[in-house]
This record gives C-alpha cells, sequence and structure tokens, in this order.
C-alpha cells in the first residue's frame, strides 16, 4: 500500500481537510452563529491599523505607557531611595568598619540602588500586559511590519525594540514572540543598542556640562545614533551570518477586549517578578563585587583601591579616546547599573553633586572627549543584569560572549571615529 | 492520590488567567523546560481531597514541529503522559480551536474542555448546544468565564472526574477522517505494532498519522526501528 | 480564475484555491484555518498598486480575524467571489 496511491495527493493536506471537514459537521448541529460580530474591534482597527493615522496612534500610545510608568512610579522610588538611605545610614553605627561598609555601601546601598528601579519596571509591565490584553499589540507588530521587514526583521521585533528605549531587560524578554529563531537572535542582539532609561542620567550630566544650549541636541544625537545602529547591525547580520527570510508573518488578531486589572496585574507581577529575581541575582552580585574592588585594599582612596588599579591598567588602552583611569574605572562600576557611572565619577573626584561633577569633567576633559564618552556609554557592553538576560533568553554562551565583543568593539571604534572627526575640526 | 494535569490551549484564549484560577499564586513555581529557554509554569491545588499537580504547556496553535513551543506540548503529553489534559478554547472561536481539540484526540490525550470565554460568544450572538457539541467530541465540556472566575468548580470536578476514569474506560476515537485514510492508518498501524518499544511508547493510530504526515521529530524518532523500511515505502 | 489573495480588493471575498509554498508554510497556514474550499474575506489592506509590493492584510477566515504579510498572500491562491 502506498499513501500516495491511495490518497491521490499529500496525505498531510488530506489529513487536515478531513480534520476541518469533521469540524463543519459537528459544528453544524451544535453552533449558530450571532449576526453582531466584530463591529467594534472593525471600527477601532479602522483607526488603529489606518495606513497613514497607525503609526502616530501608536507612537503616541507608547508615549503615554512610557510616561505612565515613570510618573506613577516617581513616588515610589523616592520612598524606596529614602528608606535605604536610611538603612545605610544606620549601619553606619556597625563598630566593624569594613562590616560597616559591607552592610551599609555594598549591600543596602547597591541594594537600595537596584530596587529604585522596580516600580518604574513593574509600571512598564503593567502597561505592556494592559495593551496586550486588550488585543492592541498585535496591531502594532502590524503596522510595523512593513518596515520591519525592509530591516530584514519581523514585525513583531518592533515591540522589543521599542521597549528597549525603557529597559532592555523586559525587552529581551519580551522577543518570545518572535517565531523565527534567527529573527529572534538578532533582535535580542541589536537590542542593547536602544538607548535604555539608565543611560539618560550620564547624557544628561555630560551633555549638561559641556555643551550648554546644545545639551538636548546631544542627548537626542543618543538616541538617533542607537537606532541607527540597531539598524546597520541588524541588516547586517541578516547579510552575513544570520541569512534568511524573516519569517513568513501570519499573525492572528483577536477581537479587542477589555483587559480586566486582575488580569493584567497577573501579567505584571508573573513578568516582575520573573525580571527581579533574574536581574536582581546578577545586580546584587554584581554590586557585592563592585564594593569589594572599590573599598580594598581597605583605607587606600579609590585610586589604588582594586578598582582605581584596574582603571589605570586599562587606560592605555582607552587614551584613544581621551579616556583616562578615572572615566575607565566609572565605566568599571557602570556595567553594574549604566547610571551608576554619575555616582562613580562623584566617588572618584570626591565630589557631591551634579553640578560639582560637571564642573570636575570639564577641567578635566575637553567637549570632544564628553560626547565619545556619552556614545561609548551607549554603545558598550550592556549592564550585568542584561547580560544575564541575554544569557537566559537564548541559552547559549556563545551569542551572549559574542555580544559582549560586537558592543565593545562597536563602542571603540565609533569612539575613534567621533575623536578623529573631533581632531579633524580642530578640537583637542 | 497526586494527579498530572496539562493545561493547553491557543495563545489569547484566557488559559493564564485559568491556571491562576486553579493555582493560588503562592503555590506557582516557575522553571524552564529541561534545554530549552521556554518558561515552565506549574503549580499544586487541592480539590476535594484530591492532589492536583498543573503544568501549564506553552499557547499553541498546532502540534507540528515548527515551534519550540509546540514541540515542548507534544512531547510533554507523549512522553509525561499526564493524567488529564484540559485544553482551553475560545467559545467565540470554535472552528479554529477545535483544530488543536482533533489534534489532542489523536495523541489519545485524556480530555476535559474549558470552553472560555462564553461570555464573549454570547455576546456575538453565539449560541453554543454544549451537551451536542460534548457527546459528539465523546469528551466533556465546561462552559467558563475564567475573568469573572465562572465554572471553575465543574471544571474541577470534570477533571477529577476524568482523573479516576483514566484507563478504566478505554475510550474509541469517536472522530474518524474516511475509508481511504482509515485504511491507510489501520495498515500502518499493523506494522508500528510488530514492533513492540515503539507500540509501548507511543500511541499506534498517532504515530501512523505523523507518519503520513511525514513528520520530522517522528521520522528521526523512528529511524532505529527495524520496521523502518517497510514503513518508509508505505509513506514515501 | 485563480488570484493570489494579496490581490484581493478591501471587501473582496475568495475561495482558496491552493497555497504556492513549501511544505512548511502549508502546514503553518492549514493550521490557523488557510486550507482548500475555505472562504476569506479582506477586511483591512494596505494595498499599493503593485499588490506584491504592500502592507500585510487582515483577512477574516473561520470566525477569527488573521493579519498576513504580503509575501503570504501572494502565496494563497484563490477564486475571487463575486457578491
Amino acid at each position: 500500500m502506498k499513501a500516495r496511491e491511495v490518497l491521490g495527493e499529500d496525505p498531510e493536506i488530506v489529513l487536515a481537510d478531513k480534520r476541518y471537514d469533521s469540524i463543519s459537521t459537528i459544528l453544524s448541529t451544535s453552533l449558530v452563529r450571532g449576526a453582531r460580530k466584530w463591529t467594534l474591534t472593525d471600527m477601532l482597527d479602522k483607526v488603529f491599523i489606518h495606513k497613514a493615522l497607525g503609526i502616530p496612534v501608536f507612537l503616541a500610545l507608547f508615549w503615554a505607557m512610557f510616561r505612565f510608568a515613570f510618573d506613577a512610579s516617581a513616588p515610589f522610588m523616592e520612598i524606596i531611595g529614602l528608606f535605604f538611605g536610611l538603612l545605610a545610614e544606620a549601619s553606619a553605627g556597625i563598630p566593624n568598619e569594613i562590616l560597616a561598609s559591607f552592610i551599609g555601601d555594598g549591600i543596602f546601598g547597591g541594594l537600595g540602588f537596584i530596587l529604585t528601579f522596580i516600580p518604574p519596571i513593574f509600571f512598564l509591565f503593567l502597561g505592556i500586559a494592559i495593551l496586550e490584553d486588550s488585543g492592541y499589540l498585535a496591531r502594532a507588530a502590524f503596522i510595523m511590519d512593513r518596515i520591519m521587514f525592509k530591516l530584514g526583521l519581523h514585525g513583531r521585533s518592533f515591540i522589543p525594540m521599542l521597549l528597549g528605549f525603557g529597559c532592555n531587560i523586559p525587552a529581551m524578554m519580551a522577543t518570545r514572540s518572535i517565531e523565527g529563531e534567527k529573527d529572534r537572535l538578532i533582535t535580542l542582539l541589536v537590542n542593547p543598542f536602544i538607548s535604555c532609561g539608565a543611560r539618560l542620567p550620564v547624557y544628561i550630566l555630560i551633555a549638561g556640562a559641556f555643551f550648554g544650549s546644545m545639551a538636548t541636541t546631544a542627548i537626542w544625537s543618543m538616541y538617533f545614533l542607537g537606532i541607527m545602529i540597531a539598524i546597520l547591525v541588524a541588516l547586517l547580520l541578516r547579510k552575513t551570518i544570520l541569512r534568511g527570510e524573516p519569517a513568513p508573518f501570519i499573525m492572528e488578531l483577536p477581537m479587542y477586549k477589555a483587559p480586566t486589572f486582575h488580569g493584567s496585574v497577573i501579567h505584571m507581577w508573573e513578568r516582575g517578578v520573573h525580571f527581579l529575581k533574574k536581574a536582581g541575582t546578577y545586580l546584587l552580585a554584581g554590586a557585592i563585587i563592585l564594593w569589594f574592588l572599590s573599598s580594598f585594599p581597605w583605607g587606600v582612596g579609590v585610586e589604588f583601591s582594586y578598582t582605581g588599579q584596574i582603571g589605570h591598567a586599562l587606560a592605555p588602552i582607552f587614551r584613544p579616546l581621551g579616556f583616562d583611569w578615572r572615566i575607565v574605572a566609572s565605566l568599571v562600576f557602570a556595567l553594574l547599573a549604566k547610571e551608576i557611572a554619575v555616582e562613580a565619577l562623584g566617588i572618584i573626584y570626591a565630589v557631591e553633586g551634579e553640578t560639582a561633577i560637571a564642573g570636575a569633567l570639564v577641567a578635566d576633559y575637553s567637549p570632544v572627549v564628553g560626547y565619545t564618552l556619552m556614545a561609548f556609554t551607549l554603545l558598550y557592553i550592556p549592564c550585568v543584569a542584561t547580560i544575564g538576560t541575554m544569557k537566559k533568553e537564548t541559552g547559549s554562551w556563545k551569542w551572549t560572549i559574542f555580544q559582549l565583543a560586537l558592543t565593545l568593539v562597536l563602542a571603540y571604534v565609533v569612539g575613534l571615529v567621533i575623536t578623529g572627526i573631533g581632531a579633524i575640526l580642530g578640537y583637542a | 492520590m497526586v494527579y498530572t494535569v496539562a493545561l493547553i490551549g491557543n495563545p489569547n484564549v484566557g488559559k493564564s488567567v485559568i491556571f491562576n484560577n486553579l493555582v493560588p499564586g503562592a503555590r506557582q513555581h516557575v522553571g524552564n523546560w529541561p534545554g530549552k529557554t521556554v518558561e515552565k509554569k506549574e503549580g499544586k491545588c487541592v480539590y476535594k481531597g484530591t492532589e492536583l499537580k498543573i503544568v501549564d504547556l506553552p499557547g499553541t496553535y498546532s502540534l507540528t514541529v515548527r515551534a519550540v513551543d509546540e514541540l515542548i506540548a507534544r512531547n510533554y503529553i507523549v512522553e509525561e503522559k499526564p493524567d488529564v489534559v484540559v485544553h482551553i478554547v475560545d467559545a467565540s472561536n470554535i472552528e479554529r480551536n477545535l483544530y488543536l481539540t482533533f489534534l489532542l484526540l489523536e495523541l489519545e490525550a485524556n480530555l476535559v474542555i474549558a470552553l472560555n470565554m462564553f461570555d464573549v460568544a454570547k455576546e456575538k450572538g453565539y449560541k453554543i448546544d454544549v451537551n451536542k457539541l460534548s457527546e459528539q467530541l465523546g469528551v466533556p465540556i465546561v462552559p467558563t468565564v475564567a475573568t469573572a472566575k465562572e465554572g471553575m468548580k465543574e471544571l474541577k470536578d470534570e477533571i477529577v472526574n476524568a482523573a479516576q476514569k483514566k484507563g478504566v474506560v478505554m475510550m474509541k476515537p469517536k472522530i474518524t477522517y474516511g475509508k481511504k485514510i482509515e485504511g491507510l492508518i489501520q495498515f500502518i498501524v499493523k506494522i508500528i505494532k510488530k514492533d513492540e518499544t515503539m507500540a509501548q511508547k507511543y500511541p499506534a493510530r498517532w504515530l501512523a498519522i505523523k507518519l503520513l504526515e511525514k513528520d520530522e521529530d517522528i521520522l528521526e524518532k523512528i529511524k532505529d526501528s527495524i520496521y523502518r523500511r517497510e514503513l518508509m515505502e508505505v509513506i514515501s | 480564475m485563480e488570484i493570489p489573495l494579496a490581490v484581493l480588493p478591501l471587501g473582496g471575498r475568495g475561495k482558496i484555491a491552493r497555497i504556492c509554498g513549501g511544505r512548511g508554510l502549508v502546514r503553518r497556514l492549514s493550521d490557523m484555518g488557510f486550507i482548500p474550499d475555505v472562504e476569506v474575506k479582506v477586511v483591512h489592506s494596505h494595498a499599493s498598486h503593485n499588490p506584491g509590493r504592500g502592507g500585510p492584510l487582515v483577512v477574516e477566515v473561520k470566525d477569527s480575524r488573521m493579519a498576513l504579510g504580503r509575501g503570504v498572500a501572494m502565496k494563497i491562491m484563490v477564486q475571487e467571489l463575486d457578491d
């Protein structure tokens, strides 16, 4: 007996056919379809996936979501910051100096810093959960597919890219809905180039110090640079090591439904707790290691601590970029979380407050170095928590290390280019 | 008595809401499917003295090997042989959802259907004769509105019922696919039954269907059988 | 006459004749309900003068709305149905 001969066509098709046939027969006796169907959804879709309106509406919604996340979480962040500040102060009273520092600066300081970011992340997850549960997110992927396709990506890659502007970690977790493995990998690899919220304080400090009235432009240029690099690297990967077409775009658009508070909070909670466990572990470990590296050898001050020593050791490599040991040391600190660079510079210069730090920077470096530093912060190795997430999402050290190398090399090269252009234009 | 219960269904049908209804948050545990990056959610709940271990399988449209999610779901059912499989169906989109039901019936899973989003179906003006549907499929069906926690008790009742019935009552497939295909299936089943390891490991009818579909994962799995050539002859 | 689904106008209906694609695509589409003899209706379409190059479209099939990329829609051959 041969299947093809008996059936006259591909058994797979026949089977699918028969299944649907059976389903139709069964439903003909037990289902009566209603006359009322998709009106509300269709009406909403006329706007949401409108050729011209679709994208602006989308951008407006996402901007609103980010605002919501950061505004709603601001009071919480204050409270957490205060709380841990108190804890840190209290632990100063511990008789053993080293232990006091470990608990005060290392654990409470590190933890406090990390935990202040939990509120915005959770609210961001809530916003996403609401958009997802309502059915809107599918439309967003749909609208962006055309553009994404030109970039060699899948429509579904757009959401993770956009989330990256808030934080790369939930962004990378969001790549799970991408079906093609290569599509997903590319989206994961380039995600850190999207300038996350943590880098903003660094830009603000540096741009404010060096560029005066042009500061805002300088900051916007970083976002733009990140997007450009992400697109270019994605295209490059598509043409070289991750060759192929994006997976075919076939996606269900569910009916719009009002998300239940209960349901969305559950989704938020799941993702949030998961994020906490993963990122939190890396961050806490990182905080302790960094505390150790900058506190020891005990009592000698930052310059001669291990962190300072690392800074000095690596400084020669970064001299072409105009970075000295102080900047390199702060970049090491920033591996923990990029916004720490600000505080780190404060510790290293032994000054407090942004104005003082800004003053110290301007005194020691040229604007070109400032701009180079901004670009370097944007592009170089993602923070520890992101690295951990990359490992988790890809399940592979190979790709994680590839990403580390990619970001580091790219940051250095772009840094050189900027320094070079600066030199040509006549700045020292 | 601990029964394993797997939850399966298309994306967007409210599966996670049902999971959360059945398993209180504190008793949930998130891990990883071995060797994969997809999350495995499971938890325990106790109902009328019976302990139910509930595993949330990834949302999937079918059980082919195209995506990691689908392979995980399928392998879990075939290899772990859960006591009950709860298929969560979107009542307002029932025709396509039932495709997965059929695949599960082929897999000879001990099925209970949760006909979820029943309120949405009603709003859409749908009228579903649940009893008739249940009778034709040969599967117990519980209408539910997970977001309002309606039908949860009845669902748990059916789950425990089904778990207790498993293996005691042999269910003959109610759904058949026409003389020609059934003839082919029976022919292949006869060959499969000659190979004891295969016959023990997988439901014969399901295996026959997968072979006809030239399922890559199954073709890989029968590679070592001495009846491989005989089987390949029929299906090529 | 068979035409690609991508060519159907907004509001147009068609009956699927066959899928011009590899095994993977055929399987994927049949999982989602796109099999021969099934009726589809174009609900949203970002058409352009070249049907192969427009944006994705949304079709109604078996009670649900499916978004399809242009490339995919070009591979689903349908018989156009008049009203």
